[in-house]
């Protein structure tokens, strides 16, 4: 008796667990796109949402005042019509008169001014994620507003992408619900966010820009390479994220799909301890040139990513403001290594260097990383790779000059959309980089007056310098720029953006 | 039997307590938050200001006293990144995992049981063999290239089953075959040896003189007798569960407390992590709690105390 009663007890568990699965969901006529990535943004808030998984949603939900074209090479117009430079820190933009939020507040100056408020509002962690150079925002009418920095910034233009429009009135009845249902003005708004599960963005109808053609957006996290091809491959998604090239063969495979590539944003590099208590060999110019010499890069792109990145010879991509095509990569040369190492005087068994690098920061990191120690270690240098989790590398390196435990170099990138090194410069090259681990007061200062150039012929000139500069110097090992690799279903009309994000209103369905 | 509950009450508030504490020690050790939420473009007063924000600021004793405080009046804090209750969170991702354990926990009893019952009944058949070799094939292979086997076969080959996800009853069945495919054959063997000992045993001889169908003698006198190792052992599995539960959640992208505390270890978000793992050992001793009434259940001898 006891047992039957357990028995139906057990059922009853079961069934209650098992039943809110069973019912299937109603199939609509609405035309869906389903993209696959590696993992869902925590957070929706355009103003703390933070790298590419953000950036996919920032721009369907949201508009800037401007928006970079695909290839980032140009700024167009988006929530601004036009823009102009009043003085060295003052720019003002016209705004669109026909924009409303998707909960129907009004779009003006206003807004603007009360998003860039809230941006540079201090002690928030805001004020530190993003945009250093934004200062304020003033109504001049209506529909005009001059954004004001705090300093002379000649990327403001580019960098005005990132200053969304948020609703006034909804953003501070949210409070810190924003993140997890924002409303913005942009074609599409969020209808449901369950986090780990799934994120859905419907057309938004009344789209400034014109209804996008895709009615729905689905952005599932599926962590698992191996899994997001299985749901490529069976059709349940039509576009994913974060593959690495040996997928290649995988998708081609199959009917019906195909890859996409794109040269992407970020440049890889391996970077150097060179504070003042670092190694004292690193110190020496000739060893990392020598370190620059000893790495076969060639190599490394062919055989770990199978011809995906392109050389660079120092840091700046080739559509960097005053890019010198005239600089070539360091050539593969151990001999010349060993040369300029005997030169230096050093014995190479006396450089120890251990290489911290991880997968998850760049695209086979970790393989990059023990290539290198190899490549090292045939020049009879002690090198060894030191494979990390994310979280353990960045916790290592990103502010930890004073804790001072990193590894001697690591295999690391810098993404930016702007067409101009001041990003990964500000970043790992000078004195106050927060990854920067350069102590170089003459960079330094070539970096701070690049940045306030607001003639580009003249700052184009800075940086030419600043290339040949860092290739004299090797502050870093320069390696190359990684391109990006996406699984298309062929029902889908996409083409991916340099930048990495996926824009729903650039998709269109083959019919 | 009262006397046992406050005793077994005492012991779990221990052991959630160490287990607490040990989790916070270990965060502190570990790593910074806010060097990994600051933007790389940000400046250090960034880091000190999201530092502050968090309330990492805060000297260590007062940042454990706080959290202790907050697990007494059940308030876990807000998410680093999501900026929500955790409590929140938890709801969302709870329910999942509850069904993928439960569902494999059926699986692996039922096919357990069975195989190992058929096992013993016809000891040294062929049916046993291969029982044997399935049981220890499955054990053997882990289970998140299991996982991946099965998608394969049953998604890319097949088509039959979507490859991931949640929300419906097919999307469960590969993840908790997958999570059940460890537990089953640790069940069978046991089943099977524990069963062996039993049928050779006097009072089951008894039951055959009295000429009951085999039938009645298994499933009446020998299955209930069987069960008590069993029952034991699944408590104990329950542990390895849910600790597979965090890699196949992850193979098939299942939004469970597994997946929610491998995200929150990526960012550092600690009072998910502290939370997540609090939750799973609230859920360990309840289970094994669970599995002590059980005996009495099973076995009316058995008296707590």
């Amino acid at each position: 008796m006891r047992n039957k009663l357990l028995f139906i007890v057990l059922l009853g568990v079961i069934f209650s667990m098992t039943a809110g699965l069973v019912c299937v969901t109603a199939q609509d006529e609405k035309s869906e796109v389903v993209i696959a990535q590696i993992s869902d943004p925590t957070d929706l808030d355009p103003q703390t949402a933070g790298g590419t998984t953000g950036g996919n949603f920032v721009w369907n939900i949201f508009d800037g005042l401007t928006i970079i074209s695909s290839d980032m090479s140009e700024v167009y117009p988006s929530l601004a019509t036009e823009w102009e430079m009043v003085d060295d820190v003052t720019w003002q933009f016209k705004l669109r008169e026909d924009v409303v939020f998707q909960n129907g507040e009004k779009f003006n100056a206003e807004a603007i001014k009360y998003t860039v408020d809230r941006f540079t509002r201090p002690g928030t962690p805001q004020e530190a994620y993003k945009f250093k150079s934004l200062k304020a925002a003033e109504v001049v009418d209506e529909y005009t507003v001059n954004i004001i920095t705090n300093a002379p910034d000649p990327l403001l233009p580019f960098r005005a992408m990132e200053i969304v429009a948020l609703p006034p009135v909804y953003t501070e009845e949210a409070g810190d619900n924003f993140g997890t249902l924002p409303i913005g003005t942009g074609a599409y708004k969020v209808v449901e966010n369950t986090p780990n599960q799934r994120i859905v963005l419907e057309a938004n109808e009344n789209y400034w820009g014109g209804k996008p053609d895709v009615d729905r957006l689905v952005f599932i996290p599926v962590p698992e390479v191996s899994t997001r091809l299985a749901e490529l491959i069976t059709g349940n998604a039509d576009i994913i994220l974060n593959l690495s090239p040996e997928d290649f063969a995988t998708i081609e495979g199959n009917a019906g799909l195909r890859v996409e590539t794109t040269a992407g944003k970020r440049v890889i590099f391996v970077g150097i301890d060179l504070l003042p208590d670092g190694p004292e060999y690193l110190k020496d110019v000739r060893v990392r040139q020598a370190l620059n010499y000893a790495i076969d890069k060639e190599a490394i792109i062919e055989y770990l990513l199978n011809g995906y990145a392109d050389q660079l010879a120092t840091l700046y991509r080739t559509d960097f403001a005053g890019y010198d095509p005239s600089i070539e990569p360091y050539p593969y040369d151990p001999e010349k290594a060993l040369a300029l190492l005997a030169e230096a005087g050093i014995d190479p068994s006396d450089i120890t260097l251990k290489i911290a690098a991880s997968e998850e920061v760049v695209i086979k990191g970790g393989e990059i990383g023990e290539a290198i120690a190899s490549m090292l270690q045939d020049i009879g240098i002690n090198a060894t790779a030191d494979v990390l989790a994310n979280q353990q590398i960045r916790d290592m390196l990103i502010g930890g000059q004073e804790a001072h435990v990193n590894d001697e170099l690591w295999v690391w990138n810098w993404g930016v959309r702007e067409p101009d090194a001041d990003s990964i410069l500000s970043g790992v090259m000078h004195n106050s980089g927060l990854t920067s681990y350069v102590r170089d007061d003459k960079l330094s200062e070539m970096i701070d007056l690049a940045r306030a150039e607001m003639d580009s012929e003249k700052r184009a000139e800075i940086h030419k310098e600043i290339q040949a500069y860092l290739y004299e110097e090797c502050p870093a090992i320069f390696l190359f720029l990684a391109h990006d690799i996406y699984g298309v279903n062929n029902r889908v009309n996409w083409t991916p953006r340099r930048d990495q994000y996926i824009i729903g209103k650039e998709i269109s369905l083959n019919k | 039997m009262g006397r046992y509950i406050v005793q077994r009450i005492v012991q779990t508030i221990i052991v959630l307590f160490v287990v607490c504490t040990v989790v916070f020690l270990l965060l502190r050790a570990v790593g910074d938050p806010a060097r990994l939420l600051v933007n790389p473009e940000g400046s250090k007063e960034g880091i000190e200001i999201i530092r502050k924000s968090l309330g990492l600021d805060l000297p260590l004793w007062k940042q454990y006293v706080n959290y202790i405080k907050g697990i007494v009046t059940l308030d876990f804090g807000t998410s680093f990144t999501y900026k929500k209750p955790v409590v929140d969170l938890i709801k969302v991702h709870l329910p999942s995992t509850l069904q993928l354990t439960f569902f494999s926990l059926l699986i692996a009893v039922v096919s357990g049981v069975t195989l190992g019952c058929i096992s013993a009944i016809k000891q040294y058949s062929i049916f046993d063999n291969i029982a044997t070799f399935l049981a220890v094939f499955t054990r053997a292979v882990p289970g998140f290239w299991l996982g991946i086997m099965l998608i394969l076969i049953f998604s890319v080959r097949l088509n039959w089953l979507p490859p991931s996800g949640y929300g419906s009853f097919k999307k469960l069945i590969m993840p908790s075959v997958s999570l059940a495919l460890s537990m089953a054959p640790v069940i069978a063997r046991l089943t099977r040896s524990s069963m062996l000992e039993i049928i050779k045993s006097d009072y089951i001889r008894t039951a055959r003189a009295k000429g009951q169908t085999e039938r009645t003698i298994i499933m009446k006198h020998a299955l209930r007798n069987t069960l008590i190792p069993v029952v034991t052992m699944v408590g104990l599995q329950m542990g390895h569960l849910l600790g597979g539960s965090i890699v196949i959640e992850t193979v098939f992208a299942w939004p469970g407390i597994g997946r929610l505390l491998i995200e929150s270890i990526n960012v550092y978000d600690f009072p998910v992590i502290q939370t997540t793992v609090f939750m799973i050992a609230v859920f360990f001793v309840l289970i094994n709690f669970f599995i002590d009434m059980l005996y009495l259940l099973i076995d009316p001898r058995i008296r707590l105390g």
